[in-house]
């Protein structure tokens, strides 16, 4: 079995993309703001069609915003 | 805290402190080898459920009023998640008491015994479920 994790730049990104909140973070992406802080802060990861919405809404590619190692 | 994690918590607790009095005074009333009576057995059991009905209902009430704003609790890919996993277990739990309080009792046991096996059962098994949802919302799921 792989050590690799998920992990994710959603805090970091969200920030830069005009301190954009979580709240308006999930009204996007169509979760609730406690998902995006789950994502966030590694508790739960997302569907790929999550990931791919979270993305999109942050402007970025999919490996820009989520990480493998 | 998110409204079902709060009801998770609401009705593990009211499991626990209703029915966990329920089941002890029904042990040491069988360790003392004493049979109570129809009527004691079945008020015992009304009054705790009754209770747990009570505080159901004022818990759903209370939640509606503080969250008026928003009466449609938002679900998302996590929440089915958690309770997908969650009431899985519990069915489980559920189904191997059920096993138990059908199958193999009928043949050795009194009434009262099955009655509160079954219940025991549904309890365990709703205590089980609601405190893996609130596992599932405290330390994060993995798919």
């Amino acid at each position: 079995m792989s050590e690799r994790q998920l992990s994710n730049s959603v805090r970091k990104l969200r920030f830069l993309a005009d301190e954009m909140t979580q709240e308006s973070l999930g009204t996007q992406v169509g979760v609730t703001r406690q998902t995006i802080a789950a994502i966030e802060q590694g508790k739960y990861s997302p569907t790929l069609e999550t990931a791919f919405r979270i993305a999109d809404a942050l402007g970025k590619d999919l490996t820009d915003v989520f990480n493998w190692n | 805290m998110v409204r079902n994690e709060q009801f998770s918590w609401i009705w593990a607790i009211t499991l626990i402190t209703v029915l966990g009095p329920y089941f002890v005074f029904v042990s040491v009333i069988r360790a003392a080898e004493s049979e109570p009576t129809f009527i004691f057995q079945i008020t015992a059991l009304a009054t705790a459920l009754t209770i747990m009905g009570i505080v159901a209902g004022l818990s759903t009430l209370i939640s509606r009023v503080r969250h008026r704003d928003h009466p449609a609790a938002p679900t998302d890919e996590r929440d089915r998640l958690i309770e997908l996993r969650s009431s899985k277990v519990s069915y489980y739990i559920l189904m191997v008491g059920m096993i138990i309080v059908g199958c193999v009792m009928p043949f050795d046991a009194s009434g009262w015994e099955i009655v509160n096996t079954a219940v025991f059962a549904i309890a365990v098994a709703e205590v089980t479920g609601c405190l893996l949802t609130v596992r599932g919302y405290r330390r994060g799921i993995r798919v």
